[in-house]
């Protein structure tokens, strides 16, 4: 009996590897000869390419900087109001891009909250590389604070008190100790939310829309390039696989490191 | 409480979780030992000192300067009121090494000097705890002996005007304990610096201590050398405690 369950776990175990790398090994197989054959030189893969890089480092950085601040507060204290506002932050990550997209469109589309209010100032957000960028941060942002909340809750208590006592303000202690104590936790991060926005598809779609060379980010280029070309999406498709392979290679190095630095302890 | 003896005069109350605080004491020149059974207030009592937690009510201060009065709204910061303090157990910075973490107290308490100053200052501090050795090491590198040593020499670094110290001893095994129990005390005796230390150890009192201040469920219960203690004690924890078992 105990061999035959082991054998239907294994047998469970490698359908389910059979089904998550045949499709990765099918877009290799696809992909690779595309690439070797020039697809990656069209000027549709370049300009997706340089939107992608340029909207995805820019909702990048206001994570770090927007969302670092808010990782802090949200460890150093437990309340009710906190918690609602971790359980607004994680949102996002189960929330269905599409509809991550449309209530951006109800916020800052033209007709929208603030969207009415932006076009009497004489702008529009929708449709523009701003919106793409709100799109990455709002889907991308809660990966980063997540990882840094938990970073800066288990820096010991004690540390920062001590710091306080020898002379430092709580800015300084955030700088001085906090930062360094987490830095490779938050690089994890990072990667995690960079990941997350360079792939990012429904939001953008529906919110920015899908203009080469605007708001054409590589994922709406595969998608673009399916109706014309398979090549070309291969190409792109195995393009983006390695960079997310090597930042969610990144990111789980950070961790590790974090485990295994503080345990020599 | 007056506040215009010299040293540190506290007399606060302050709610933590079921225990109620309502503590005075007076830290002079010399050696105040702090005992009490666990859960008694002690590292509560030297949080609401420091500044890292705050009193409901009552005042704290140093000579005529007040660190806290809750009736004047005066509460002032941590890291303003030169305490030095040794938390129980691991405190230094593990990022750091044994040199960095005496050279973060020099930073701290002096942002305007240069960083060979500081380096100099750090040195000359190690060398004087006979730490020297120590400082290029990392801390998980160190033993409990050692750390404690770095810890002291990073809070003296701060130039603090007394020091708090939160059972110095109990993390470190019976070999190392004379040796560090030693050296604490000469560097306090050498210092003149007023310090207040929690133990639950009664040969740690005795080496340590002219005055002794027993805590229970947040009140003083008794007063005195160890001697005193020890001849009358009046509760069951002070005569356990002056047994030594």
């Amino acid at each position: 009996m105990s061999r035959l369950g082991r054998a239907a776990a294994i047998s469970a175990a490698l359908l389910l590897l059979a089904l998550l790398s045949l499709p990765l090994l099918a877009l290799v197989t696809e992909g690779a000869p595309a690439i070797l054959l020039g697809a990656l030189g069209s000027p549709l893969v370049l300009a997706a390419v340089r939107v992608s890089l340029a909207t995805s480092l820019c909702s990048l950085l206001l994570v770090l900087l927007l969302g670092t601040p808010l990782a802090w507060i949200l460890a150093q204290r437990r309340s009710a109001a906190l918690g609602a506002v971790e359980l607004l932050v994680q949102l996002p990550i189960v929330l269905p891009p599409s509809l991550a997209g449309l209530a951006l469109l109800f916020a800052f589309g033209r007709r929208g909250l603030l969207g009415a209010l932006f076009a009497h100032a004489g702008f529009s957000l929708a449709f523009s590389p701003a919106a793409v960028i709100l799109a990455q941060l709002f889907v991308a942002s809660a990966f980063y604070v997540q990882v840094a909340t938990n970073a800066f809750r288990a820096i010991d208590e004690r540390l920062l008190s001590v710091a306080r006592t020898l002379g430092c303000s709580p800015a300084r202690v955030f700088f001085s100790v906090a930062l360094p104590l987490s830095l490779r936790a938050l690089l994890g991060g990072a990667a995690l939310a960079w990941a997350r926005a360079l792939g990012e598809f429904g939001a953008t779609l529906l919110f920015a829309g899908n203009l080469p060379g605007v708001t054409q980010t590589l994922p709406l280029a595969i998608y673009t390039a399916l109706e014309s070309d398979t090549r070309t999406a291969a190409a792109l498709g195995l393009l983006l696989l390695i960079v997310a392979l090597l930042l969610l290679l990144l990111a789980r190095r950070s961790a590790a490191g974090l485990l295994t630095r503080w345990s020599s302890r | 409480m007056t506040g215009l003896s010299a040293g540190l005069s506290v007399n606060v109350s302050a709610q933590i979780g079921a225990l109620s605080l309502e503590v005075a004491l007076q830290l002079n020149e010399g050696t105040l030992v702090l005992a009490g059974p666990n859960g008694a207030g002690k590292s509560s009592l030297l949080a609401l000192i420091l500044g890292l937690r705050r009193p409901a009510r009552g005042r704290i201060s140093w000579a005529a300067q007040p660190l806290f009065d809750a009736a004047a709204s005066i509460d002032v910061p941590a890291e303003a009121r030169g305490l030095g303090w040794l938390p129980q157990g691991e405190s230094l910075f593990p990022h750091l090494t044994a040199q960095g973490n005496v050279e973060f107290a020099v930073a701290a308490r002096h942002p305007e000097r240069s960083r060979a100053e500081r380096t100099d200052r750090a040195r000359a501090l190690l060398e004087r705890l006979g730490a020297s050795s120590l400082a290029a090491r990392k801390i998980g590198e160190l033993s409990g002996g050692e750390r404690q040593r770095i810890a002291l020499a990073r809070a003296l670094a701060s130039e603090p005007r007394a020091l708090l110290l939160d059972e110095p001893l109990a993390a470190l095994d019976a070999t190392s304990r004379p040796a560090v129990r030693d050296f604490i005390t000469q560097t306090i005796c050498e210092l003149l610096l007023p310090t207040l230390i929690v133990t639950h150890d009664r040969s740690d009192a005795a080496a340590f201590s002219a005055r002794m201040l027993v805590l229970e469920s947040g009140r003083v219960v008794q007063e005195g050398s160890l001697a005193e203690l020890e001849a009358a004690p009046q509760t069951e924890f002070v005569r356990r405690f002056t047994q030594g078992t």
